[in-house]
């Protein structure tokens, strides 16, 4: 069951009898709290039971001989990354181990990077690359989209090839833009990000060579990239997201005494929600891995360990 | 800390002067088109539709104000006077259209401005034209000057003697004559005229011992004293004067007896025939008179079909002929003026009635009656006129312009001509000199036709008509001419050829009154008779001067001879007709010796000037007779205060007559007129000259806009009621106000002071008074004009900006929910399938397009118009609902217009200016389920405005557009539906409820301000809520 922004607004609504005429909370607004609340709440509760929601995976990334630093995947939750891997010219994929700053001097005779610390918002290779043919794999938990209302993305009623038709097509969605591939169904996660529109013809864009995603299929939703129609949380958080909001939303009127009667809903919500969520499987509980046991080989963490594996 | 909630459940109306912090709560800064007609609920002023416009055809181009008469609203024009009356031309029930019918052309010489006031008394209507005082008898009868014009000059046209016991006046008497004209008006009110000069005739007494000589069966007397009064011994039918007489005591006493057709030289002899012998002798004479009179009609009664009467009054005759006769006059005769007599401009009356038949006394006799003061004079030109204790008042007055000439000098006049001129107008009146009789060609006189074709008439006189004239001849006793204006085609000395025929020969009175295009020559008698003395002759010149004034029907006065028996003859006055410019009298040449007392120049341009008065008293009341509004006497008046301030207007209370002046407010108290007194109630209150109308009444109180803005004028106190919006009005003193005007709409409450915008050049605003609850609102509905008309509707005078000329609107009252529609379409509407738009072809109605907030009334429901876009000449309109109007073909549907109501309410504090606080909703609730858009923004102690909010009653409803029903229901609350009929008490409503925006929620204070643009929709406010958070820290850096 996917839960429409449009329909989440409603629920809102509806929880604190918010006036169906005022201006002090349009609907954007009470998105916006919304979007603050699924960054500030949900996603850190979400990602706090590591079961790998969010988790992406990016397009392999080249590693150009000299180039030390590379970006963190822009839609990345808190700028962090999930794991970062190497594959060389085979696509045997290798670990790509975190190296602190303080001991980056000891990794000076490799051409081929052996491994990371980051460095701002980079991700900084240790040493140097010298060859090429290897490529880094990043895994990162995206951010959910900012919540728009239906009416400002659009259903994809029809593919063919780059081209992909539209229910309707929001005035903004010109040229030049770029669109999100959303699942419409439960999970609502992306199928495709930041694909850009070469032309707009109808209620049918045209996207970028390539860029349309395999999968994509009639009943999904394209959005402004960063931008979302649906809660792309399981659908069970729906009601705490949406009761967060109507708590911000009574704290915009000093309703405190509104706010304090929900407090004990979000509560048994974010308890109830966090039990539901984790573990992400029943059958298959996570099982510790002594990957440097003595069974398993030596550890990785010198420069022979590249090519074991 | 929770929530307070303070709600505001008392309306109250404008309050701009006072600490905005410290007014009550519901106290408001804007309050536009929004009234407290019911205690301390907002409700939305009645909307307005076009009545009427001028079609640039009827005469009646240029109206100024409308009154209500006999139920007919009537229109008063510059041009004139014209009634509307209601059409519905597209079968429409509320949507009338005024038709306007012009009264009478006559109507185009009386001009009324937008100042015009109006009194209705004995059934008729009074009002104040710029031409004087007029009236309306009818809604649909000409405008007619209210009273009857003054009689004039009355004299013996011939006096018939007859033996001693037939003659009505008796032998060695005098009796003196008057005559009144009068009307009985369409509503059987009787008028009666001041009277007309006192015409006094002697009888002489027996004449004893006169010398006589018999010669050939011819007795001739001779009587060298005049015995006769000459030129008045005329009887008509023959050549000769003939007496009826008795002789007795004669010499020879076959001379005595009955003596009928003596023949009689002027004056000097007589005689008759006798078998007697040849012989000379005495006798005495004596005969008795039945007179003749020709009493002179006022120019102004020129119409047969409104039925003037004159009545002859008599007095009794006094004991000897040296004795006046005592003013006891009596109705003696009463005719009814024929048309010949109107054209002639004097009618006939014979006296034959026995002294013992005498009717109802004269009413200005002395004593016995009202005496001579009380003359029914006209109503004075006033500004001002109201109806108090039965008399109708008149201030500020003025009158007709009035002056007194003595002539002392008549022969002076030959040759020399007298100018009366008033502005550009002259009149030009020539003395005519001649060796034979001389009556003045004004005057009836004999003439006699001496040729028929063409007409060639002998008037016995030399006189002075250059040919080309223009003539206008009027004949009496005699049809063998029509009466007409001919052209003088042949002159002798005598006679004049006219441009007609004749059917017959023979003797005629007629009146011939000559025009040479450049001037008005209007000869009068100067010489040619030989009188014994020279007041004899000065007084037949004056009365001469007097009948050509009063025979020419174009002069701007009349005139009346003064003198009487005890007087020096000569003494004449003037009084213009109508409120001219002061008259002066001019010789065309100097004249030997001064003709009048008065200095009279030879020139308008040098030398000192002559010229009359009129009485200008801006300071003074009339007031008329009893029941008797047009009688007014001149000795009728009562100064009120200093003459140096004046009145600017005046209103009946029950008991008191109010009067404002500049100088402060006056009230004139008394049942009576003898007890009748005046008394200032203030004189710190200044009343501004020249405003449209100052004041008005309401609820047995004058309110009235003065120097301490609006006040309420009882009958002891004045108190101002404009304080609490003293801040607009205050501002305006000294700014010209002569647009300003207050109507009271007593049914409504409801009181209007239309006046100017705070700021020179800002529109013009009308403030609204509930003089029960004592609130103020506005609308920006301003008029020059306002009264209230048919079915209790106000009307209003408006200057159209695009037609420039001024169109009627109308109030909505028809006691529906219409009420709170302006203007009106009629249009065919083809509604679409979905029930939710339509096309809209307009076929008639005002001129205004469709627009969002409009509705269409079909099967008494409101369809609301939610959008309207052009299509080539149509409209795409779109509903709020589904609308029952059938699909599929046009049908002829009403649209009604909205208008915008605002109100922004005084800071609301919550008891707290000092304390911040977070105003986090507001509620409005609603008396009953009558409004479905409201727009809602905010102000407060940081921005003048907020975001907008745009309530709308669909967004609470669970029904959506659709509704149930094919009328259909759910959009409002349950049983109720958006429709045209009033209802009455509490209701279910939906609650106005909102958020407060962000940019005004935090605030020591907040405005709300509302506008509400939905036709058919009264709003009915009766509760705004608020949830209040008061912070704790400081309200400002």
């Amino acid at each position: 069951m996917t839960v429409t922004c449009d329909e989440f607004l409603a629920s809102v609504k509806r929880l604190v009898t918010v006036p169906a005429s005022q201006s002090l909370l349009e609907d954007s607004d009470i998105l916006a709290l919304a979007t603050d609340i699924q960054r500030d709440t949900l996603t850190p509760m979400i990602m706090s039971v590591d079961e790998e929601y969010f988790i992406m995976k990016s397009v392999p990334t080249p590693i150009v001989v000299g180039q030390t630093s590379y970006r963190i995947p822009s839609r990345a939750v808190a700028r962090k990354l999930r794991e970062i891997k190497i594959v060389n010219e085979g696509g045997i994929v290798s670990d790509f181990p975190k190296i602190n700053i303080e001991r980056t001097q000891v990794y000076r005779s490799s051409s081929v990077p052996f491994g990371f610390h980051f460095l701002g918002d980079r991700v900084e290779l240790v040493p140097s690359p010298a060859t090429t043919g290897y490529s880094l794999l990043f895994y990162w938990p995206g951010q959910p989209g900012k919540f728009v209302k239906l009416q400002e993305a659009a259903v994809v009623t029809n593919i063919s090839g780059d081209d992909v038709t539209l229910d309707a097509l929001p005035a903004t969605y010109v040229a030049n833009t770029r669109m999100d591939f959303i699942e419409g169904v439960s999970g609502n996660w992306y199928l495709g990000l930041s694909a850009l529109v070469t032309n707009v013809a109808g209620n049918t864009l045209t996207f970028e060579t390539g860029t349309v995603p395999t999968d994509l299929a009639v009943g999904d939703y394209i959005a402004l990239t960063g931008q979302s129609p649906v809660l792309q949380i399981p659908d069970e958080g729906a009601p705490l997201l949406q009761t967060l909001t109507a708590y911000d939303v009574l704290g915009t009127i000093s309703d405190f005494e509104g706010q304090q009667r929900l407090e004990p809903k979000i509560k048994l919500q974010k308890e109830n929600f966090l039990k539901v969520i984790s573990p992400r499987i029943d059958g298959e509980p996570n099982i510790i891995i002594n990957d440097r046991g003595l069974l398993r080989g030596r550890i990785r963490r010198n420069w022979a360990g590249l090519y074991r594996g | 800390m929770p929530y307070t909630f303070p709600e505001i459940r008392s309306f109250a109306g404008l309050y701009l002067q006072q600490n905005s912090f410290q007014v009550p709560d519901g106290a408001m800064e804007v309050a536009s088109k929004v009234v407290i007609r019911s205690d301390e609920v907002i409700s939305k002023t009645n909307g307005l539709f076009e009545y009427w416009r001028p079609d640039g055809v009827s005469p009646l181009d240029t109206l100024s104000a409308t009154y209500t008469y006999q139920g007919v609203l009537i229109g008063f024009f510059e041009e004139g006077i014209g009634f509307f009356t209601d059409t519905f031309p597209y079968g429409g029930t509320f949507n009338s259209v005024g038709v306007l019918t012009e009264n009478d052309a006559s109507d185009y010489t009386v001009s009324f401005s937008v100042s015009t006031e109006f009194m209705e008394q004995n059934q008729n209507l009074y009002m104040t034209a710029n031409e004087g005082v007029y009236k309306l008898e009818s809604f649909s009868d000409k405008a007619r000057r209210a009273g009857v014009p003054p009689a004039l000059g009355l004299d013996i046209n011939y006096l018939r003697s007859f033996y001693t016991f037939d003659g009505i006046l008796p032998a060695n008497s005098q009796t003196a004559y008057r005559v009144v004209f009068g009307r009985r008006d369409l509503n059987g009110n009787l008028q009666l005229s001041a009277p007309s000069d006192v015409l006094t005739i002697g009888v002489p007494a027996k004449k004893v011992g006169a010398a006589y000589t018999v010669s050939g069966g011819i007795v001739t007397v001779t009587y060298p004293d005049n015995y006769f009064v000459q030129n008045y011994v005329y009887y008509p039918g023959t050549t000769n004067y003939r007496f009826d007489g008795v002789v007795s005591n004669a010499t020879d006493p076959a001379l005595n007896g009955d003596r009928p057709g003596v023949t009689a030289v002027l004056g000097t002899s007589l005689s008759f025939t006798t078998g007697a012998a040849n012989g000379t002798g005495t006798l005495d004479l004596e005969f008795t008179y039945r007179p003749n009179l020709i009493a002179q009609i006022p120019s102004e009664i020129t119409n047969v079909a409104d039925e003037y009467f004159v009545q002859l009054y008599r007095s009794s005759s006094s004991l000897t002929s040296t004795t006046s006769p005592a003013p006891d006059f009596a109705l003696i005769n009463e005719i009814t003026l024929t048309e010949n007599d109107i054209l002639a401009g004097q009618v006939y009356l014979f006296d034959d009635v026995d002294p013992q038949l005498v009717g109802a006394l004269l009413y200005t006799n002395p004593n016995t009656r009202e005496g001579p003061l009380q003359e029914n004079s006209r109503p004075p030109k006033t500004d001002y006129l109201t109806l108090y204790k039965n008399y109708a008042a008149f201030a500020n007055i003025a009158s007709v312009q009035r002056a007194t000439l003595n002539l002392v000098n008549p022969v002076e006049l030959i040759g020399v001509d007298l100018i009366f001129k008033s502005g550009v107008d002259e009149e030009v009146y020539r003395a005519v000199d001649s060796s034979v009789y001389i009556a003045g060609n004004v005057s009836p006189t004999r003439a006699n036709v001496v040729n028929q074709s063409p007409l060639e008439i002998d008037l016995f006189y030399t006189h002075d008509f250059p040919l080309g004239s223009k003539v206008q001849v009027n004949f009496q006793e005699f049809d063998g001419i029509v009466p007409g204006e001919y052209t003088v085609t042949a002159v002798t000395a005598t006679t004049v050829t006219l441009n007609t025929v004749s059917t017959t020969f023979g003797l005629c009175n007629v009146q011939v009154v000559a025009d040479d295009t450049a001037r008005l020559y209007n000869g009068y008698g100067a010489s040619g008779v030989t009188f014994s003395t020279i007041a004899e002759w000065t007084e037949y010149v004056t009365k001469d001067l007097v009948r050509a004034i009063n025979g020419n029907a174009a002069s701007f006065m009349y005139a009346n001879y003064r003198s009487t028996f005890a007087d020096f003859p000569g003494t004449f006055s003037i009084e213009s007709k109508g409120y001219i410019d002061p008259i002066y009298v001019a010789y065309t040449a100097t004249p030997t010796n001064p003709a009048f007392i008065q200095n009279i120049p030879s020139s308008f341009s040098t030398g000192i000037q002559f010229f009359s008065e009129n009485d200008r008293k801006p300071h003074w009341v009339y007031f008329s007779k009893v029941s008797e509004p047009e009688a007014v006497p001149i000795i009728n008046f009562f100064p009120v205060g200093s003459e140096n301030s004046p009145i600017v207007d005046i209103f009946a209370l029950k008991d008191s007559l109010i009067i404002l002046k500049t100088d402060g407010v006056y009230k004139l108290v008394g049942d009576v007129i003898d007890q009748f007194e005046v008394t200032a109630i203030d004189k710190t209150v200044k009343f501004i000259d020249g405003m449209a109308k100052p004041g008005n009444t309401i609820n047995n109180t004058v309110i009235a806009f003065c120097n301490q803005g609006v006040v309420q004028i009882s009958e002891n106190s004045v108190q101002v009621i404009s304080r609490r919006i003293e801040d607009v009005i205050q501002p305006l003193i000294g700014r010209d106000l002569s647009d300003t005007f207050l109507v009271g709409h007593e049914s409504d409450r409801l009181f209007y002071v239309q006046t100017e915008g705070l700021n020179s050049g800002d529109a013009q605003v009308t403030w609204i008074y509930n003089v029960l609850n004592q609130s103020w609102t506005s609308t920006t509905d301003v008029f020059v004009e306002l009264s209230l008309g048919p079915d209790n509707a106000l009307f209003g005078v408006r200057l159209d900006s695009t037609l420039l000329k001024n169109v009627l609107w109308r109030q909505r009252k028809t006691n529906t929910r219409v009420d709170w529609c302006n203007e009106y379409l009629i249009g065919d509407l083809t509604v679409d399938t979905s029930m939710l738009t339509g096309t809209f072809t307009i076929t008639g109605g005002n001129d205004v397009e469709p627009g969002i907030g409009d509705v269409i009334l079909s099967q008494n429901i409101f369809n609301r118009i939610t959008a309207v876009v052009p299509s080539g000449g149509d409209y795409i309109l779109t509903f709020a609902q589904m609308t029952s109007i059938p699909t599929g073909s046009p049908q002829t549907v009403t649209l009604y217009k909205a208008y915008e109501s605002k109100i922004k309410m005084a800071p609301f504090h919550a008891g707290q200016v000092s304390r911040s606080k977070h105003y986090a909703q507001m509620q409005i609730h609603l008396r009953q389920q009558v409004l479905t858009d409201l727009t809602i923004e905010f102000a407060g102690a940081y921005f003048g405005g907020s975001e907008v909010t745009s309530w709308r009653s669909l967004n609470v409803s669970t029904a959506g557009s659709s509704g149930w029903g094919f009328s259909p229901w759910g959009l409002f609350p349950w049983g109720l539906v958006d429709g045209a009929n009033l209802v009455s008490g509490t209701e279910p409503s939906n609650i106005i409820r909102l958020y407060v925006p962000r940019f005004a929620a935090r605030n020591t204070f907040i405005q709300p301000i509302l506008t509400h643009t939905q036709a058919g929709q009264p709003m009915f406010i009766q509760a705004m809520g608020w949830a209040i958070h008061g912070y704790n820290e400081r309200t400002s850096r």
